[in-house]
This record gives C-alpha cells, structure tokens and sequence, in this order.
C-alpha cells in the first residue's frame, strides 16, 4: 500500500495562556510519498517530529493541516481502528494481564459484521502471525514472564495479526540491549520482506535506520531535510545536518572558502573544486577522506592514534575545524608515516562536502555534480517522490545559537551559599563553564 | 576552584561518611532516650490525678471519696512529687540546653541529662504505683494503676537501659578501636529493634493485649469488669456459654440478618457506581476537579450529620399513623411532583423495606467517595499507551472498559471490595444517624431496635455483659474474617498482576 503524505503539519498549541507564540511546530509542511511494500526509517534526532508524524499516520493524533492517503484512500479524517495499521509502541503496550495468545488474538476479538472470523479462524491467524515472528512456543505466557526481545516480537504480532496494510514501528529497538538490537533489527527486515507490509519505522540511531530501511528520512526540527536510499544519503548529503547526523564516526567539519575553483581552509589551497563558485563555505570531510602524504596540504596537530585493527583512527587537531578534534581513518599500511607531531592530509573529492555558509545547502563541484544527477534520475524512477520544503530548511546555524550560549552548570544551592564564603567565587564558576563546542557535538556522539 | 574540589572530594569519601553517619546515631540514640521519656515523666508527673481518675472510674467511687483520695496523696506524697518534677525540670532544661547548644550535643552531660530523665520517669511511676499499694492496704480495696504509671515505669526503665548503656558505651567502651568496631557491629545488628521498641510496646500496650483479652474474657461466663473489681464475687465460669447465650438470643440474629443485608446490598451497588463514576470523571476535562470536589465532599463530613439529612430529606414532620404530616421532606415531595403517592421511610409504622432501602441509599452514598478516590488514583496510574494501542487494535468503548480498565484497575477494585466489606459488617453509625439515637434503633414507636447491627448488639452488651460483648465481637470478627478469606480467594484468581 502506498502511503502519501500531503503538506501535513501538527501545530501543538501554546501551554502558556500568556504566551501564544509558545505553541509548538512539530511537524512541518511535510510531503512524503512512500513507495508500496518498502521499508522506511524516520530518522532524526529528539523532538525532530519523527513519532508525531508516526502517530498522524497511525491516526492517534490528528494533524492540524494536510492530508494523508493510503493508495488513492484519503483517510485522514479516520480512526485509527478503521485505517488497516499496525502499531508497536516504544515500550510495546502489551496488555499486562492477557496472554501472549490473548495479546494476539484481541485485535481479531474486536473485529465486527462480515470480517468477524471464527474461533478457528482466529486461533490460526494468531498461531500463524506467532509463528512468523517465531514465539508459538510462549503463549500461554504473561507478557511479564518474557524478555525484552521476545515482548517486541510479540507486539509485532499483534500488530501483524489483522494484517494491516501499514504497519508502523515506534522506536522499536530503542528498549532493547545491543546484541538483541542487532538481531531484532534483522528480524524486522525478515518479516517485513515476508508479508510486504509498507513500513513506516522511527528511530533516532541512524545506524539502524541505514542498516535495515530501503529508504530513509532524515528529519530535523519538522522538516525532512533529505529521503533517499540509505548508502545514497550517505554519500550525497543535502546539507550540512544531513552530513553531520550519518555517519560513525561523525563527519569533521571546517571552516573555509572557495576561491577561484579551489579550495582553501585556513588560507592553504587544500583541493581543486572545478564548477564551484566563490564563495564562504563549510567543508565536510568523511573520515575516510583522508589520504596521508607527505605533500599534504591540510596540516593537523595529532594527539593520538587509536588503533581499531585494520584501521588506524588518527585524531588530531586543526584551529580551523569546528569539531574539537579531527578523526580520520586510514589503513594500517599507511602509518608509518605518521609519525610525528604533525599530520599531513590530501583529500578524496568525493568524500568532501562543501555547504553553503549561509544556507547550509550543498555546494556540488567536478564529479560530484554527474553523481547527484544520477541519484535524482534513479528516485525519480522509482516512483519516491517527495517535494522540498516550501521555504528555507532549518540549519545547523540555528542550533548553534542556542549550543553556543556558555554552558553554566546547574549548582546547588548550597554551593551557591558556599560560593558567598569564597574569596575565589568567581574563579570557581568560571571553571564550571564548558565549552560549547562539546555541547554541539553530543547529539552525534549519542549515536555511536 | 581546588578548594571547593576538595570539599567534594571529602564529602564522597566513604570513611567520612561512615564516621558522620555514626554521629547521627550518637545524637539519634540520646534523641530517642531523651525526648518520650521526658515527655512521659512530665505527663505522669503533672497528670498524678490520672491514676486517681482510672481509680474513680473502675472502682465508681464517687467524688466525695476523690477529693478525699486527693488530700490524703497530697499529704502524704508532696516531697517526693516535688523531689521528682525538679528532677525533671532540671534534665528537660539540661536537654533542651545540650540541643540548642550544639557542643554540648554529644557530650556526656546530655547522656546524664538521658539519664536524670528516664529516672525521674521511672520513680514517678514506681512511686504511683507504691503509693496506690498502700491505699489499697489501708482502705481494704484493690486499687488499680493507671495507664500513665505503667507507661512511665515501662518507659522510663526502658529509656533509662539505654541512655545508660549509651553513657557507658560512649565514655568508657567506645574509646578503644577495636572495641568500636565491634560496638559498630553489634549496635548495627541491634539497632531496628532498638528503635522499633517503643512502638512494640505500643502496640503490644494497646492493640495485642485488648486482642488477648477478649479471647479470654469471650471464655468467662457473664464476666463483667464490675464484678470482675469486687473481691467478694465468685470467679468466672470458663466455657463457651457467652457464645452459646448469644446465639440463642432472638435479637441476635435480627442484628446479624440486617448487617448481612446492608453489606450484600450496598458494597457491589457502590463499587459499581464508583468504577462508572471515576471512569467518567477521568474521561473529562473541563469542571473534573469540581465534579472530584462535590464527589468526594460526603468524604469529609460527619456520618451523623449526614445521616440527619438524610432522615430530613426522608422524613415527614408531624407523622403518626392516625394524622396527616404538616410536612413532608424533599424525596416525598418530588415523588409527589411526579404524581406518585408519598411514602412513608423513616415515620412510625414504616416498614422493614422502607427502612432498609434508606440505609442503603445513605450508606451507598457515604462509600462512594473513597471508592472513587481510590479507583480514580487507579485509573489515572494506568499508562495511557493501552488504551491507544486498544484504539488501533480497533477495541470498541465497551470493550476497552471490560477488557483494559476493568483488569487493569482489578488490584483497586479489589481493594475497595473488601475494605467495603470490612466497613460494611461494622456499619452502626448509619443507623444512628437515621434513626436517632442508640435506644430505639427503629422508626419511632418500634421496640426491640429492630433495625439494630452486630456492632450495635456489641456495643449494647459492652455496657452490662462483658463476656457476651466478646464472643459476639468474636463471632463478627470469624464472619469478617472468613469473608475476607473467599474475597482474597476470587481475587487472587480475578486480579491480575
């Protein structure tokens, strides 16, 4: 079942009467068309509207403008019993006093007119669907008596039992550890390949999203900042969120300009960037885009080298990178060279991103700009269609206004009284600020 | 900066910790030793009129022999009552000293202080109750001693073992290392019970002995207290006759069958109203705390007082079976308004059904608001996410009541079942609330208080009948209990989680 998604937008009104500019845009002119019989991630960090799309889509929450199709079916204005979805929750919501069979067998239970089914019919459905996520053998049990992992099956269960045309997956892995989250997340994928089911999965781990969706959506503030297939996004980020969000380890971000087709970070022409205009940019480099070589161009500071095996992480630092330290991965081969309190790098184009300062839009040079043409071409002809936001995507910028504020530690108020008694007060709070470049970061950091 | 650092680096070191935690329990021992047992020493020592009183009252001499008693003990006792409150005073104003002077805290004047204190409870006591002694021998009756004496000698022989314990244990023993340790470890396997002690004897004082008692009084033929006082009166017979005479009592069964009905009828009607209530008030939004309000008000008024409105609103004023009323309360008058004819509920002449349905109707609206309270506290701790996932499982209303709320909220139901079956076989109020006062226990003109309960028949026996009071209390307390029993049952088959 294709699913469409026509400018939805859900506003959540101002909680403070006085203050009516509070309310809350949480998902923002979105326009999405999903493909039948695929696997979708809705990827974005916290509060970037991922589940309350989810829910608008599930029909417990109702959008506060804009549409929503299943196939050519407007069912916007439907409950959520009479769209044909299935629905795991974040933390499964089994019915804590029925039995695995019960859990399964109640959404059959409610089933009325020429779909009721009878006893035999619903006991094999339900045999059918624990078999297919393969806990036949626990349902005599309470939900209580299971693991984590074996509740999650049974919530998909449940969810599959009616066998719904969409099924929706709330951060399905997010309660479990993270060897049952490896497993699980190819359980998903298993049975989504089975029964075919279109589903809409949210998650906030981008690993997992890449690793298991046909297509991902990366979202931010409201807005889906870029769809696309997983390696496609990865290789081809849209903007300097986008760049940032993919990828373990993070992408390392500088400062620098383009100055007659070549680039420059720290006054050091460091790449030749043919077809792309002067101008004050941001430079994303994977950590895979360095090449060590001693006619280097881009020089950095190294402060350790952690060995992975067969790759060699060099962290370094450079004045001009917005992350506090440069991580860049190469082989073991090429160590040798490095050896020394300063690191030399040449770059691979392709995986350097250059962004538009003030927009934070990708600037495309030399072979990348074939390469972008091509992934449009190939999503146009596998029928994603999604149209951009109307208007000018939220940038990394804005954030940093708010991450850029010194970050005071919250202190008791005892250490404030204390803090009356101290000559060196004022050298104390000082030294509680922390700078913000670390804040800025965590959000990546989470993931890995 | 390294200064605060290193604060924090010794209020995390676990050694310093210990050694504060084992100062608070310094202070904490004295505190204990100190505070009830200044307080007892006080109250006995103030309130000597009070073993006099449990005198008057269980010996029913009159005042004349009580003002006597007092100018006898006043002569006799003036030196060592002043003697031990000075003690008193003293110690109470060394321990106030040694709290609000924080140095003096743990310092041995305040475990003298302890000390001084607990004494002077326990001589108070000790001195009542010889001094009691000696009445009984010169007047040739038996005396017993109050409440307040015992109490002071339990506590103060109690409080004084370990003030002086402490004492010797903070001075002489705890000074050497070793023995510390050990100190540490004995005190830390002991000290629960230490500090549970005073509410051990508490509860022992006032809820296991009365317990005891009337299991062994159930056993005593006829016992009464006043024959119990008198010397002079044969021993009680022991054999199962109170429970035998009460059984064979016509009343008895009247009070049981009424108490039995009352609890039949109201406990499932008022659960069911309540559950239908708190599910309504927790599916609104606007006026719920209003509505929450007006519910739980019946809550936090006086039974009797209600149980007066409820008779007005019943009543017809002026009522006899051969004159009309001048008038009639509100429900006669509304049933009136619709053309019915009035009924006659509560007047003389009323029947046993008109009666009962009003006690139902009041006793139901009296537990509605704990139930609701209780059930709302349920519901509204029940994650919400199930009754979402309901809707997408496409449950209808009907369902997700008996299917979710229902099972969900089965803990509290069963709850307020049984505490409303509890409450119900001890109903006694409502009836006098409604019926006026203890005696007549009926419409006006009725005899033998047919409308009387189990509580009711106890509470008559109480005041003549000790013995039959007991076994009655016993045979509600076995019907309590065995109804109790089938309710945990079901519900240990019905409740889930």
């Amino acid at each position: 079942m294709k699913v469409v998604l026509q400018h939805l937008t859900k506003i959540f009104p101002s909680r403070d009467k006085k203050d009516q500019n509070a309310e809350v845009v949480a998902v923002n002119d979105f326009n999405l068309e999903i493909p039948d019989g695929k696997l979708i991630g809705l990827l974005g960090p916290s509060g970037c509207g991922k589940s309350t799309t989810l829910f608008m889509i599930s029909g417990l929450q109702a959008p506060t403008s804009g549409k929503i199709f299943f196939g050519d079916d407007d069912v916007t204005a439907l409950a959520p019993e009479n769209r044909g979805i299935g629905l795991v929750f974040q933390n499964y919501a089994l019915y804590p006093h029925m039995t695995v069979q019960q859990n399964i067998l109640f959404p059959l239970q409610n089933l009325k007119g020429e779909n009721r089914l009878s006893k035999e019919e619903m006991l094999k459905r339900a045999t059918d669907a624990a078999k297919l996520v393969k806990i036949e053998e626990f349902m005599n049990r309470k939900p209580s008596e299971l693991s984590g992992g074996q509740q999650q099956r049974v919530a998909i269960a449940r969810a599959l039992v009616k066998m719904p045309r969409v099924l929706l997956l709330d951060e399905p892995l997010s309660n479990l550890d993270a060897r049952l989250r490896l497993q699980t997340r190819e359980e998903i994928r298993r049975i989504q390949k089975d029964t075919k089911i279109t589903t809409i999965f949210v998650t906030h781990d981008q690993e997992e999203a890449m690793s298991i969706s046909d297509y991902i959506v990366v979202m931010k503030l409201g807005v889906i900042m870029q769809t696309g297939k997983p390696q496609r996004v990865y290789d081809d980020p849209a903007n300097l969120f986008v760049a940032k969000f993919l990828g373990t380890p993070p992408i390392n971000v500088f400062t620098g300009k383009v100055e007659s087709e070549k680039l420059y970070i720290g006054g050091e022409a460091v790449l030749d960037v043919p077809g792309a205009e002067d101008q004050e940019v941001y430079v994303g480099i994977r950590p895979e885009g360095f090449i060590l070589s001693a006619e280097g161009k881009l020089t950095c500071n190294v402060s350790g080298i952690d060995v992975m095996g067969r790759d060699i992480s060099v962290v370094s630092t450079n004045e001009n990178s917005l992350n506090p330290v440069v991580r860049s991965i190469i082989s073991a081969d090429e160590l040798g060279n490095a050896a020394g309190a300063t690191v030399k790098f040449n770059l691979k184009p392709a995986k350097v991103y250059l962004f538009n300062k003030e927009t934070e839009s990708r600037v495309y040079f030399g072979e990348q700009v074939a390469l972008h043409e091509t992934i449009l071409a190939e999503m146009e002809a596998e029928g994603q269609i999604y149209t951009p936001h109307d208007g000018p995507l939220p940038r990394e910028a804005d954030d940093r206004v708010e991450a850029d504020k010194p970050y005071v530690e919250k202190k008791s108020v005892f250490s404030k009284v204390k803090g009356l008694f101290k000559k060196n007060a004022a050298e104390a709070d000082k030294a509680v600020e922390k700078p913000s470049l670390e804040a800025e970061n965590t959000d990546n950091e989470v993931n890995e | 900066m390294t200064d605060e650092m290193n604060e924090t680096v010794e209020q995390n070191d676990p050694v310093e910790k210990k050694d504060r935690r084992t100062d608070f329990f310094r202070k904490h021992a004295a505190l204990i030793a100190w505070i009830p047992t200044a307080i007892l020493c006080l109250l006995s020592a103030v309130l000597f009129l009070a073993p006099i009183g449990n005198v008057v009252m269980v010996g029913g001499d009159t005042l004349t022999g009580y003002g006597a008693l007092i100018g006898d003990w006043m002569e006799g006792l003036k030196t060592p009552v002043m003697v031990m409150l000075a003690i008193a005073s003293v110690s109470v104003i060394a321990g106030v000293l040694g709290i609000v002077l924080k140095k003096y805290r743990n310092s041995l004047a305040f475990d003298i202080a302890a000390i001084a204190t607990s004494f002077s409870a326990l001589a108070t006591g000790v001195g009542q109750i010889a001094w009691l002694g000696s009445m009984s021998a010169t007047q040739g009756v038996t005396y017993q001693p109050g409440a307040f004496s015992i109490l002071a000698v339990v506590f103060g022989a109690l409080f004084m073992l370990v003030a002086v314990g402490e004492t010797v244990i903070h001075s002489v023993w705890i000074a050497d290392n070793n023995q510390k340790a050990l100190w540490k470890t004995t005190w830390g396997k002991w000290k629960g019970w230490v500090y549970l002690l005073p509410a051990l004897v508490l509860l022992a004082i006032f809820t296991v002995w009365p317990i005891i008692n009337t299991f062994r009084i159930s056993m005593l033929e006829d016992y009464s207290v006043l024959a119990a006082k008198n010397p002079n009166a044969d021993p009680f017979a022991v054999n199962f006759n109170n429970f035998k005479n009460v059984v064979q009592y016509s009343g008895f069964w009247n009070c049981l069958l009424n108490t039995v009905l009352l609890t039949v009828i109201t406990v499932p009607i008022s659960t069911m109203l309540a559950l239908i209530i708190a599910v309504a008030l927790n599916s609104i939004k606007p006026l719920r705390r209003i509505f929450q309000t007006i519910f739980f008000l019946p809550y936090v008024t006086n039974t009797i007082a209600i149980g007066m409105v409820f008779m007005a609103m019943f009543q017809m004023i002026g009522y006899s079976p051969t004159t009309e009323p001048t008038s009639v309360g509100v429900i006669n008058t509304i049933i009136e308004a619709f053309g019915g004819t009035r009924v006659n509920w509560v007047n003389e002449s009323s029947t046993k059904f008109a009666n009962m349905f009003v006690l139902c109707v009041y006793i139901i609206w009296n537990a509605l608001p704990f139930k609701i309270l209780v059930l709302l506290g349920g519901l509204q701790g029940v994650n919400k996410q199930y009754y979402d996932a309901a809707k997408v499982d496409g449950a209808s209303r009907w369902r997700i009541f008996w299917r979710i709320t229902v099972p969900m909220l089965s803990p509290m139901i069963a709850y307020v079942v049984i505490t409303g079956f509890i409450g119900g076989f001890k109903e006694y109020n409502s009836v006098v609330g409604i019926f006026g006062t203890g005696d007549l226990m009926g419409p006006p003109g009725s005899f033998g208080k047919p409308l009387n309960t189990m509580v009711g028949y106890i509470y008559d026996r109480i005041a003549n009948n000790q013995g039959r009071a007991s076994a009655a209390a016993l045979i509600l307390f076995a019907i309590i209990f065995i109804v109790t029993m089938i309710n945990l049952y079901v519900s240990k088959k019905k409740v889930h989680y």
